[in-house]
C-alpha cells in the first residue's frame, strides 16, 4: 500500500518549510509583522493530538477487511449504536467495526464454545 | 511565538469551506486575535471581508499557485502576529493545500451531504496522511465536518454515518441554514447576525472543539 514515488508536492511543502525556517524571514516584509525572528524555529512544543493515521496502523496490520451481508436494519441499529457510544465518549470516531468486535468479544465465550463443536 | 494554524479545506467546491472558515475564525476571535487568510484565487472570503460587515479578525488574500512560492508564503503566514491563523483553501490539491497541510495544526474538512463529496474528501484525506508522514510531530489532527445537512432527511444520516467510518474524528456538523448565507450577504458573520441562534450554536460548539484540540486535548475517541 506504500503510494507511488513520485516527485510529491507535499514533500516539496515541506522541503520549503524547513527552508523558511531556516532563514526566518518573510521575503516580503509583513505589513505589521516586524517582530524579531524566533532563533530557533522549531515546532512550537505544544502537546500535538496525537495522529489518528499512526494510532490505528498496528491495529489495522492484525486487521482485516471484509463486506458483510445483513440486513438493512441491522446495519442501521449497529450505527445508532456507534454514534451514540461515540456521542457518549465525547463525540470521537463511531465506528460500527468497533461495536461488532465489542459484541464479538462479550460472546466470545460462547462463540468459541460452540466453534469447538460444543 | 508563531501563531497555531487551523486550515479549512476540501477538494471540493461549495461545500462551506469559507463559511466555516469566515464563521469559525470570527467565533474563535472572542478569546484570541485572529488573522484570516484567503488562500483561495477566487477570493471569496477577502470579498466577504471587504463588505465591511465588522467582522472581528485581520484578513489577507495570499494565494499560493506555483510551488516555488511556498517558502514566501510559509514565513509569511508563520511570522503573522495573530495568536492564530485561519487558512481558506481552493478546492483542489494545489500547493496552497499541501503547504497548509505541513503548516496546520488542525486540519478541517468540511463535507457536503453527497457521495460526490465523500469521495473528494477521501482524497483530502490521501494528502493528509502523506503530510503526517513527512512531518514528524503527528500534525495536523483532522476533524470531518458534516456541512449543509439536513439531518432530517436519511440521506443526511447516512452521510453521518459514512462519516464515521473514514478514519478520522468527526466533529459537531453544520446544518444547512439559510441564516448562514443571510450573514453572509451582508458581510457579517452568524454570531453578530444571528446570536444564540442554533446557526450560531453550531459554530460555537465546533469553535469549542477546535480550540480544545488546539489546546493539545484529544476530541476524544471511541
Ligand atoms: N451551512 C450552510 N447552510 C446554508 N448555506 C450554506 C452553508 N454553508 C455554505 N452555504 C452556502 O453555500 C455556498 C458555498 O459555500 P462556501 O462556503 O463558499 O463553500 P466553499 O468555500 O467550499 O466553496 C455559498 O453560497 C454559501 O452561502
Ligand atoms: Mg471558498
Amino acid at each position: 500500500m506504500a503510494p507511488p514515488k513520485r516527485p510529491s508536492l507535499v514533500g516539496a511543502m515541506k522541503a520549503a518549510k524547513d527552508a523558511a525556517g531556516r532563514t526566518a524571514q518573510p521575503p516580503e516584509a509583513a505589513p505589521v509583522a516586524s517582530q524579531p525572528s524566533p532563533a530557533a524555529e522549531t515546532p512550537a512544543p505544544l502537546a500535538a493530538p496525537p495522529g489518528p493515521a499512526k494510532r490505528d496502523r498496528s491495529l489495522s496490520d492484525r486487521s482485516a477487511t471484509t463486506a458483510l451481508h445483513i440486513p438493512r436494519e441491522q446495519l442501521h441499529l449497529l450505527r445508532l449504536v456507534a454514534v451514540a457510544r461515540a456521542n457518549r465518549e465525547g463525540g470521537g470516531r463511531p465506528s460500527v467495526s468497533n461495536v461488532l468486535r465489542e459484541l464479538i468479544e462479550a460472546n466470545r465465550a460462547a462463540l468459541e464454545r460452540e466453534a469447538a463443536g460444543g | 511565538m508563531p501563531p497555531q494554524i487551523l486550515a479549512v479545506g476540501n477538494l471540493k467546491g461549495g461545500t462551506g469551506k469559507t463559511t466555516l472558515a469566515v464563521n469559525l475564525a470570527a467565533e474563535l476571535a472572542g478569546k484570541r486575535k485572529v488573522h484570516l487568510v484567503d488562500a483561495d484565487a477566487q477570493e471569496s472570503a477577502t470579498e466577504w471581508f471587504q463588505l465591511d460587515g465588522g467582522l472581528p479578525f485581520t484578513c489577507e488574500a495570499l494565494p499560493l499557485d506555483d510551488p516555488g512560492e511556498a517558502a514566501g508564503w510559509i514565513a509569511r503566514i508563520t511570522t503573522n502576529p495573530a495568536d492564530l491563523v485561519v487558512v481558506d483553501l481552493p478546492p483542489h490539491t494545489g500547493a496552497a493545500t499541501a503547504a497548509a497541510l505541513i503548516l496546520a495544526d488542525l486540519f478541517l474538512v468540511p463535507i457536503g451531504p453527497s457521495t460526490l463529496d465523500i469521495r473528494a474528501a477521501a482524497k483530502a484525506l490521501d494528502m493528509l496522511t502523506e503530510a503526517r508522514e513527512a512531518r514528524e510531530d503527528g500534525k495536523p489532527a483532522a476533524l470531518l465536518i458534516l456541512s449543509k445537512v439536513d439531518r432530517r432527511t436519511a440521506a443526511g444520516r447516512e452521510i453521518e454515518a459514512a462519516l464515521h467510518e473514514m478514519g478520522e474524528p468527526v466533529g459537531p456538523m453544520v446544518g444547512l441554514r439559510s441564516a448562514f448565507v443571510d450573514a453572509a450577504s451582508g458581510g457579517s458573520w452568524i454570531g453578530a447576525y444571528a446570536p444564540r441562534s442554533v446557526a450560531h450554536q453550531e459554530i460555537a460548539t465546533l469553535a469549542a472543539v477546535a480550540a480544545r484540540i488546539l489546546k493539545g486535548k484529544k476530541h476524544g475517541t471511541a
